[in-house]
């Protein structure tokens, strides 16, 4: 494409809806926040690359 | 930028195709000549333009629409504990919300006891989840170290099986060199509280003399982020009215030698001197534009630095699920004072109208309204204003301490907070397309 360059594409998986999700995911207020909701900042549980902390 | 709210999926449009774009959206109805006119653009420039959002939403990842998902009253269970070990600081910090770390009660410390029932009720009220959260907060959480190791070691020889999650937010000055061995040897992630350079920082944190806290802490918490070149901390600062120029607060720190910074607007009510204002709004901008622009700079020239608020995992972000219930407040996270209430979150310590009960007594959890009432807060889409907000899916409908502080309820968002976050969203968002687009990808 010439004019639009995606950035990223269909991040958010739909499909998850129906399923039940695991939610063994960090709380948010557990990361540098503490005093906003920062979900977005978060990552799947499932996915994210292997960490030792939780950030 | 473009932004299809549904999907996640994000765009970088050149100014041809923004102007086409802004044109068609704000009147639908037009003639080709009309957008030819009012572009500027030829008309084989609009076919080209016209045929790449076309295939963008042939291929679903464009003007996508969904369906509303349902709220499901069973989605959230305890996995989650913040443990307020100490009612005191030796801090008096201008902007605190914990009321110089009593919050606005008797100064305490939580006794080995409390800890260890408030792990107790933790592991009860988790059901089946492997992963469960202890943060150990205040006040000043170091004024009761021995109980926080307690309560560690409590945790892993008594649940073994669960995978345990420490983490302690901590203004440093209690740092000892003896500590950082068993932060270590329990994976502790730590939130060291530091605003910037000299100047920021003791703006507002301050000893109860008023003196300023930068020299006292400095030198701590620099041993303590040398021991982790490679992660297990942030340097989280805060800033206010007084301390706006937060892009600067972030350099400072990033040239004091810290890779992992964080930056937090204050909630404070309006008629406090250092609250944030709408006013303040077009300076926060700039501040996020000069700190995209240093970011990035730092990064091409292999002196990068994390970022919290432009940490956003586009590819392995958080499921559905997730994003549309919240920060789990009342629900998944709860707080404890040091007598044992249990309190929906950290800032909800000590507002007796939503206090859930008491982790010593049977059931720990008297009130089991509140946490009902807590999870639908947590809903996104039990919040009008957050229902076609474009920013739903990042912020995940805002925090509801904020919202109950500033408007006395839960589903009324934090209408400032609301703007500052969706400048903080757009700024990591054109961090990322600002990545995605170098040549040569950028770590």
């Amino acid at each position: 494409m010439k004019h639009i360059q995606p950035v990223a594409v269909k991040t958010i998986d739909v499909s998850e809806r129906a399923a039940k999700a695991c939610r063994e995911c960090q709380t948010p207020c557990k990361s540098a926040c503490k005093t906003s909701s920062t979900v977005g900042n978060q990552v799947c549980e499932t996915r994210k690359k292997p960490e030792r902390f939780i950030w | 930028m473009l932004v299809d709210v549904p999907t996640g999926s994000i765009f970088s449009l050149d100014e041809r195709a923004y102007r086409y774009l802004s044109c068609i959206l704000a009147d639908p109805e037009q003639t080709d000549a009309d957008v030819a006119r009012r572009t500027g653009l030829s008309g084989s420039a609009m076919a080209e333009i016209e045929g790449e959002f076309e295939q963008l939403i042939a291929a679903g990842c464009l003007f996508s629409v969904a369906a509303q998902p349902e709220e499901d009253p069973s989605a959230l269970t305890l996995k989650s504990l913040c443990l307020n070990v100490a009612h005191e600081c030796n801090f008096s910090c201008a902007y605190c919300f914990a009321h110089g770390g009593d919050y606005h009660g008797e100064t305490a410390l939580m006794s080995r006891q409390v800890a260890r029932s408030a792990i107790d009720v933790l592991v009860r009220q988790a059901g089946s989840h492997r992963n469960l959260e202890v943060d150990f907060f205040g006040g000043e959480p170091l004024m009761n170290w021995d109980v926080v190791v307690d309560a560690m070691a409590y945790a892993r020889a008594t649940y073994p099986a669960r995978n345990w999650r420490f983490t302690l937010t901590t203004n440093g000055s209690l740092l000892r060199d003896d500590m950082f061995p068993v932060l270590e040897a329990n994976d502790v992630s730590v939130v060291l509280s530091l605003d910037g350079g000299q100047r920021a920082n003791d703006a507002n944190r301050t000893f109860s003399n008023g003196g300023g806290t930068f020299t006292a802490i400095l030198d701590r918490i620099r041993r303590f982020t040398a021991t982790r070149p490679d992660g297990g901390y942030f340097v989280r600062g805060t800033y206010a009215s007084n301390t706006l120029e937060f892009a600067s607060s972030v350099r400072q720190l990033h040239e004091l030698g810290f890779r992992y910074i964080s930056m937090e607007p204050v909630v404070l009510a309006a008629d406090s001197s250092l609250a944030l204002r709408a006013s303040d709004l077009p300076a926060i901008r700039t501040q996020y534009e000069e700190l995209i622009a240093y970011f990035l700079s730092e990064l091409r020239s292999d002196q990068g630095f994390e970022f919290f608020h432009f940490k956003l995992d586009l590819e392995a972000g958080p499921c559905l699920s997730k994003r549309i219930y919240g920060c789990g407040a009342g629900a998944e996270y709860m707080a404890v004072a040091p007598n044992g209430d249990l309190f929906p979150c950290h800032q909800f310590d000590g507002v007796q109208e939503y206090r859930l009960g008491n982790v010593l007594q049977t059931p720990a959890i008297q009130r089991p309204e509140l946490i009902r009432e807590f999870a639908h807060a947590n809903f996104l889409f039990a919040k009008e204003a957050c229902s076609a907000c474009w920013a739903r899916f990042y912020c995940s409908g805002g925090c509801l301490a904020n919202n109950y502080s500033m408007n006395r309820t839960l589903t009324e968002p934090y209408e400032l907070g609301c703007l500052i976050q969706k400048e903080r969203i757009e700024a990591a968002l054109a961090v990322k397309a600002a990545q995605s687009q170098a040549e040569q990808p950028i770590a």
